[in-house]
């Protein structure tokens, strides 16, 4: 109560303006030893009142802040809910009182209620109409009734087929009825071997195909882009976009640049559902032929058919790259299983099922699921939720590494175990490790000892994952198994509860967790409850890939879903800039930028690297000429230009006829180890990851160029220069002109990981060579619409 | 003859969420400061904390009386610079011990098994104490 008390006292004190009661300038009585009879003292008088003045002015702003913050805007930023904050059920409890006063509820008022929607206790009022379950329940029953109103008029029978009703008699109406309804109860469908509604959506050698569903509520929203197994958690949570067929989580509603990058290197852990990711699973004796195509032969070796080693790397179809992908042999050179990006699902499908008479293609992209869990606490979080059927080899070798900070597992390590439904337990247990070698521990996974055959087996068939559905229970049944004198324990497993395969792998994006799609959620909901736990989308694993000074998938754009996905941002960005009014957004015709300003013009890059070398030695400024065929010749560096622009013109002729413009993409990826081919039309580039020597933000889409040979001292000795207190100073050098473009920026910002501004991109291979040959590790780094060029130091990326 | 190429792996910590506040580990690569700056931080998370009216907050963290600092390798010498800055600049009580951690590295082969060899590395590890030092009396 005294709290209280206080607390009143001080919005009462807040509203109050002090003045000095008693005044000193006229307080001064008769001097008893002199006998000067009091008069005003100036000085006091005037400081008086200079109080006053402060006091009013200061009483002003705190009776403005007293009443400015609600409570629940003192809660961490995590718990914050700006939506409803009329509803004190969003605020802790501990704050609810505070929250109801600051609404005005507990002020005991004629009416009770002063904010809208809320009842005397705080509870949202009773809505007006049905919401939710029960609205779209009457909406649904509202459109049934419709639809059969609407057959009785038409006299369709149930599937559709359209008769006469008057000509049709009764007998035979009957007749026909009784025969749909036989054919339909004849209908032999697998039987669902749980309640929770979980079946296998496996495509054997064709196109996996969601075709029945438990919940076909939400089936009309799935026709084009699916959901993934947390879907309804995420969407809660995080902005949703719809990409290469599914529905994604794109970033998280609350901004976390900073958060994502400290949890993944300091403290803490990031989850993301990535069961978008491809997995299928390759049968037969044709496969070494088969995923030798694939992998360039890479995935042949001895390490990785027979001893079950997992490979990373780029797989490529027709000499093409296609994505980042990872290949698993489960069986000595007879079954693997292949985990792609969804953009290239269609190009690596159609390579694979025409192959099908050498092998069996099964796709499960709608049948294993997968969580990555990246960040030092990865290993530790998702430890204290999979919780082992038994105790194996593999599941003590988990055990005995679960404490580890995640660093420490090397890449392509696997643990491959039956798992307990997490849900039994009540909340993420943090594992007990006992105290072991370590290195010995990880020398044996690393040899395959944390990978059971039995459990690999279940996991990539059919048969296994329908297996482990068996008695799957809801979350009803296990709530009344959950007797109150199991507080805090684990329910105990059942002989009817299944166990579920899975397989936890270490890749370069961290720790990903494969299990059947029915089990995604039940594992993922539990891992959102381990403490520092953050989630991420699409846009945060590109950014700890960026971090790391590696390439992330829009970063490909020698892929042709890379190049695709360019070009998407660079229209999205162009269709903004169009829509801003003419003199509130940067005019690029005077800027005379290299290339589109909106992203990375590859086309641009291409044309001038390749025009440049048919400039002549002695340049000629006599006239334009063309050839028969109306090709301009090239005579000096200004043709150059005019002939980038002839032929982009011509591509948009193409483009407008509906004709694709590449049948091969502009650029193409190599390394640095030899000279590149430069008889090829495609431009070799390589990519490279950059730092700033000196100053400079760098942002995406920056264009760099190579610093020409006269002023490359002075851009050296600029780039140098330090005060006195050794701060860096500004380079007063002119940016190089435009023929000493060499590539893009992909991506660039300010990376909290290094401290200062890096980016990736791609630059031309032949430079790149000559640089390199030169041992000049320095490039020019400048931004769209900018004039300030900084100096950057490169080195290479291995893709 | 068999191309390998070595991999060398981070030593095998065990994960503690504490030990954000109250482990420091410097590579060859941190800048000296940057890490002096750190330790400060950390430090000063465990110092006394008062509220605006001047009452303490009770500090959870009693436990704890020291910062640790660690530094392998190559980190050596940055670690000893840093305990003599704590020491003899900012007047930090500092203890000294130094360590032997076990790394694994890994010989990869493209096609052949990896090769693992266990590594023993030398390491240094300060306790800097969160209190400053009495100031000695000149005599």
């Amino acid at each position: 109560m005294a709290d209280f008390n206080q607390r009143r006292a001080k919005l009462y004190n807040s509203r109050l303006i002090r003045a000095e009661v008693a005044d000193p300038a006229f307080t001064a009585a008769q001097d008893p030893v002199t006998g000067v009879s009091a008069k005003l003292d100036v000085e006091k008088f005037v400081q008086s009142r200079e109080f006053e003045i402060k006091e009013f002015e200061l009483s002003k702003l705190r009776s403005r802040y007293s009443s400015a913050t609600r409570v629940f805007q003192s809660l961490p930023r995590s718990l914050r809910r700006r939506t409803a904050s009329h509803n004190v059920r969003r605020v802790p409890k501990r704050l609810r009182t505070r929250a109801l006063r600051e609404m005005g509820l507990l002020m005991k008022e004629p009416d009770g209620n002063e904010t809208k929607g809320v009842d005397k206790q705080g509870r949202p009022s009773k809505a007006k109409h049905s919401r939710g379950r029960e609205l779209y329940r009457l909406r649904r029953q509202e459109k049934l009734l419709r639809y059969a109103a609407r057959l009785k008029l038409s006299g369709h029978l149930v599937d559709g087929e359209r008769v006469n009703v008057r000509n049709v008699k009764m007998r035979t109406k009957l007749k026909e009825l009784r025969k749909r309804i036989q054919e339909l109860s004849q209908r032999v469908e697998p039987p669902l071997n749980n309640v929770c509604g979980s079946v296998d959506w496996t495509g054997i050698n064709e196109r996996a195909t969601i075709d029945k569903v438990s919940t076909i509520r939400y089936i009309t929203r799935q026709r084009e882009f699916k959901w993934l197994p947390t879907h309804v958690w995420h969407a809660k949570r995080a902005h949703m976009v719809k990409r290469w067929g599914w529905n994604i989580a794109y970033e998280p509603t609350m901004k976390c640049f900073r958060q994502t990058s400290r949890q993944s290197r300091t403290k803490g852990c990031i989850g993301f559902d990535t069961s978008f990711y491809t997995t299928i699973v390759l049968k037969g004796d044709g496969l070494g032929e088969i995923v030798g195509t694939l992998t360039d032969g890479k995935a042949l070796g001895k390490k990785y058919a027979q001893n079950g080693r997992i490979w990373e790397g780029f797989i490529q179809v027709d000499d093409e790259l296609l994505c980042h992908s990872m290949v698993w042999w489960i069986k000595n050179g007879k079954e693997c299983m292949l985990r792609i990006h969804p953009s290239v699902y269609d190009h690596v499908m159609d390579y694979l099922l025409s192959k099908k008479d050498s092998i069996e293609v099964q796709d499960c992209r709608y049948s294993i699921g997968s969580v990555t869990v990246t960040g030092p606490q990865a290993l530790c979080s998702l430890a204290s939720i999979i919780h082992p059927s038994s105790q194996t080899v593999a599941s003590q070798l988990f055990g005995q590494l679960s404490t580890l900070n995640s660093s420490a597992i090397p890449l392509g390590s696997a643990f491959s175990f039956f798992a307990d439904d997490p849900r039994l337990w009540p909340r993420p247990t943090k594992p007990h490790a006992k105290p072991s070698d370590a290195l010995e521990s990880i020398i044996q996974v690393q040899s395959g000892a944390g990978v059971e055959v039995s459990t690999m087996e279940a996991l990539f068939s059919v048969e296994g994952r329908v297996a482990s559905y068996a008695g799957q229970p809801s979350l009803k049944q296990l709530g009344r198994r959950r007797t109150p004198d199991l507080v805090g324990r684990p329910i105990p497993k059942a002989d009817s509860d299944p166990s579920v395969p899975i397989a936890l792998v270490k890749m370069q994006c961290g720790f990903v967790l494969l299990a059947p799609w029915h089990w995604v959620l039940p594992f993922w909901h539990q891992l959102a409850h381990t403490p520092h736990f953050a989630i991420g989308g699409l846009k945060q694993l590109a950014q700890l890939r960026f971090e790391k000074g590696e390439l992330s998938f829009a970063d490909c754009a020698f892929t042709r879903a890379g190049f695709v996905e360019g070009l998407a941002k660079a229209e999205e960005l162009e269709a903004r800039w169009a829509k801003r009014p003419k003199s509130k957004r940067v005019n690029y015709d005077k800027l005379d930028e290299p290339g589109s300003p909106f992203g990375c013009d590859w086309r641009y890059l291409q044309l001038l690297r390749q025009k440049l070398k048919q400039v002549p030695p002695v340049e000629d400024y006599t006239g334009t000429e063309f050839t028969i065929t109306q090709e301009r010749v090239i005579k000096n560096k200004q043709d150059v230009f005019e002939a980038i622009e002839d032929q982009k013109e011509k591509d948009r002729l193409i483009t407008a006829l509906g004709k694709p413009v590449f049948t091969q993409l502009p650029i193409k990826l190599v390394g640095l180890s030899e000279q590149p081919d430069t008889a090829s039309s495609q431009l070799s580039v390589v990519a490279v990851k950059f730092s700033m020597v000196n100053r400079g933000h760098p942002a995406d889409n920056a264009r760099i160029y190579t610093i020409p040979e006269e002023s490359y001292l002075r851009w050296l000795e600029e780039a140098g220069k330090r005060t006195i207190l050794g701060k860096t100073v500004p380079v007063g050098l002119e940016c190089p002109g435009k023929e000493y473009l060499i590539g893009y920026a992909t991506s660039a910002t300010f990376n909290l990981a290094a401290g200062k501004g890096t980016g990736v991109g791609l630059i031309d291979a032949e430079v790149a060579y000559d640089l390199h040959a030169k041992n000049r590790r320095t490039f020019v780094v400048r931004n769209v619409a900018s004039t300030a060029c900084y100096l950057a130091e490169w080195t290479l990326v291995a893709v | 003859m068999q191309h390998y190429k070595l991999v060398k792996h981070a030593p095998p910590l065990k994960y503690s969420y504490n030990d954000s506040r109250t482990v420091v580990h410097i590579k060859s690569s941190t800048p000296f400061m940057s890490a002096a700056k750190r330790i400060l931080k950390n430090i000063d998370y465990f110092d006394h904390k008062y509220t605006k009216k001047g009452k303490p907050i009770p500090n959870q963290n009693k436990l704890v009386s020291y910062i640790v600092v660690r530094g392998m390798g190559k980190a050596i010498s940055k670690v000893t610079n840093l305990a003599l800055y704590f020491d003899h600049e900012l007047g930090y009580k500092v203890e000294v011990f130094t360590k032997t951690v076990e790394v694994l590295d890994e010989l990869q082969s493209a096609n052949d098994d990896d090769v693992y060899q266990r590594r023993k590395v030398s390491c240094l590890e300060l306790h800097i104490d969160l209190q400053k030092k009495e100031p000695q009396s000149e005599s």
